[in-house]
């Protein structure tokens, strides 16, 4: 413990050359008075007027009794950790006998803006923050019950980052909570920038298919917290992560709930359509053209040979070739600007497109093989399930190139493996259909209107869910 | 258990159904008619491919015949092989055009399935 007679000199010291940090020295009824802030981190009109203004007031008996003479809602008398509420945007005021510290920190916020990646067109449309609070009020604003439970913890050692673990206390299943909270207090790392540090450490390893969500919609973290689901904020990181998560939650969107269960049931079976061309088609075009002829009509084939007809690559380089120049266009058209990426699009996606077939570098067919497959994974907003679905077309692309629709059929037989032996904190990830879960079935990839009175039992103890009118 | 489980069932997927040869479609020479006239014990065989060709608006399709004699079909189908060098693809051939009576015996060799069996003395003629 520092003396506080040399507690000024000591965070000198300790806070080496920054210029941000002020130590500004007042004479408060004859005595000194030290403030020690970080000018960049505090709110200095509310410094001005709720801390300098009442102290430069106060007489010297009342520099005894700071937390009770100053307006502040955090003003806390201190012995350690000066550096730690210097970070944290508070200001340490240094008395003849004792050290306050007092909350003033700057609201460093971009507001509460419209959604950006989830998009929906029913639903509200506000989208979390990098501001801890906000994101904690937008799912209590929602959730109005004292069985939401937000604890917290720090992460980090240098970052010291805030974490959030939110559940409802009378829902989830408090072995699934525990767990969670043992596997973050096991993170020893540096900094948590982002909640998808979290994500990597907490995901299982060994897959490529993704298990935990990452969501900016306030909406959906509060149907997954009504589902029993934990969430995980974690502070200046606009993503909250929903855990567990399984593959069915990929093909469910929040606007699933907001429209007709027939609708609904028809655009998730086209979800699962979606899955089924994304990773399959360019891998079964590849063994049917190269291989296993036999099994498409003539008329078919002789089509598939004629977009071939001045193509110089075999048909596996093309469809690789093809497959990273539209990662090459995602990625630039995720990293440009929306005026610039459209441009990036039109370029990439038509004039080169039509160049390269008129060109004879790639045959029409595989443009359209390579685009389908790949417009196919964008239905799904999880970018996660995107890059494992990429992964897996490539590695059945390979396989059915060494050994046509035998390869297709190994690589189905390895995915198949992957999807039904992989877990998530102990539920098996093709929860509710494998294991059969008959609370949950009837709204997987049909939903039908009949209210399922029951919650999924795997991830809560069958209590009894609200019923629609 | 369940890796061993795992390698056995792919093992059997790469065992039981034969891969096919590699071939580009480029190098796959598509059979549409084959003919088959057998002369004092001498076979001539002429294959008719058709070749699609991309143009600006559909499809194109041009016709190339190759024509052998050998002292057996198969003999004959190799030295078609080997002037064309691209895998010949005759099991989508729509017809066969012979003067052998038993054609049978022919569609077991050559594994094909025609819609059209033509029995003629003169092959040549009956070619499209």
């Amino acid at each position: 413990m520092v003396n506080i007679m040399n507690l000024e000199k000591y965070l000198k010291n300790k806070l080496g050359p920054s210029k941000d940090y002020i130590f500004k020295k007042l004479i408060i009824s004859k005595q000194k008075v030290t403030l020690i802030f970080n000018e960049t981190l505090i709110d200095t009109t509310r410094t001005n007027d709720f801390i300098l203004r009442n102290l430069l007031n106060l007489s010297k008996k009342d520099l005894k009794y700071l937390e009770n003479k100053l307006p502040n809602i955090n003003v806390l008398k201190i012995n350690n950790n000066y550096i730690d509420y210097l970070t944290k945007g508070f200001i340490i005021i240094i008395t003849k006998k004792y050290t306050y510290a007092v909350e003033v920190r700057n609201v460093l916020d971009r507001g509460i803006q419209t959604i950006e990646s989830e998009l929906s067109i029913t639903g509200p449309k506000d989208s979390f923050t990098e501001t801890y609070n906000i994101n904690i009020s937008l799912i209590r604003k929602r959730i109005k019950s004292p069985n939401l439970y937000a604890e917290n913890i720090e992460l980090g050692r240098i970052t010291k980052t805030k974490i959030g673990i939110l559940y409802m206390n009378n829902i989830a299943k408090k072995e699934i909570v525990k767990q969670i909270k043992d596997n973050l207090e096991k993170i020893d790392i540096d900094g948590i920038i982002d909640s998808s540090y979290l994500k990597q450490t907490l995901e299982c390893k060994n897959n490529l298919f993704p298990t935990i969500s990452l969501t900016e919609r306030p909406d959906k973290a509060s149907m997954a917290l009504l589902e029993g689901k934990v969430i995980i904020i974690v502070d200046m990181s606009p993503y909250a992560l929903i855990l567990p998560s399984f593959l069915i939650d990929f093909f469910h969107t929040t606007d699933d709930y907001y429209q007709k269960s027939i609708n609904t049931s028809f655009i998730r079976i086209i979800r699962l359509f979606a899955f089924l061309v994304a990773v399959f088609t360019p891998a079964l075009y590849i063994s049917i053209t190269t291989r296993n002829y036999n099994l498409i009509p003539l008329d078919l084939l002789l089509t598939l040979k004629a977009g071939r007809t001045f193509v110089p690559f075999p048909a596996y380089i093309e469809a690789l070739f093809m497959l990273i120049c539209f990662e090459i266009l995602k990625e630039s058209d995720l990293r440009m600007s929306s005026t610039t990426g459209s441009a990036v699009s039109i370029l990439g996606g038509l004039i080169l497109g039509d160049a390269a077939v008129s060109a004879g570098i790639v045959s029409p067919i595989m443009i359209i093989v390579i685009a389908i497959s790949s417009i196919a994974s964008l239905t799904f907003s999880s970018i996660e399930l995107g890059n494992a679905l990429r992964n897996y077309k490539i590695i059945l692309l390979i396989l059915s190139t060494i050994f046509g629709i035998n390869g297709l059929l190994v690589g189905t037989t390895i995915l198949l493996y992957q999807l039904l032996t992989l877990k998530v904190f102990g539920i098996p990830y093709l929860n509710p259909i494998i294991p059969f879960e008959k609370n949950e079935i009837k709204d997987t990839i049909i939903k039908t209107n009949t209210n399922n009175p029951k919650r999924n039992s795997q991830l809560t103890h069958n209590i009894n869910r609200g019923k629609y009118l | 258990m369940k890796k061993i489980l795992i390698i056995l069932i792919i093992v059997l997927e790469l065992s039981l159904i034969k891969i096919p040869k590699y071939t580009e479609l480029n190098n796959l020479a598509i059979i549409e008619e084959i003919a088959i006239q057998k002369n004092n014990n001498y076979y001539t065989i002429i294959l008719k491919e058709i070749i699609p060709k991309r143009k600006d608006q559909g499809i194109n399709y041009e016709y190339e015949y190759y024509q052998e004699t050998s002292t057996s079909i198969t003999k004959a189908i190799n030295k078609i092989k080997q002037k064309t060098k691209k895998k010949l693809y005759l099991q989508k051939a729509k017809s066969l055009i012979t003067n052998i009576t038993n054609s049978h015996e022919i569609i077991i060799e050559l594994d094909i399935n025609p819609s059209t069996i033509i029995h003629t003395n003169n092959i040549k003629e009956k070619m499209n």
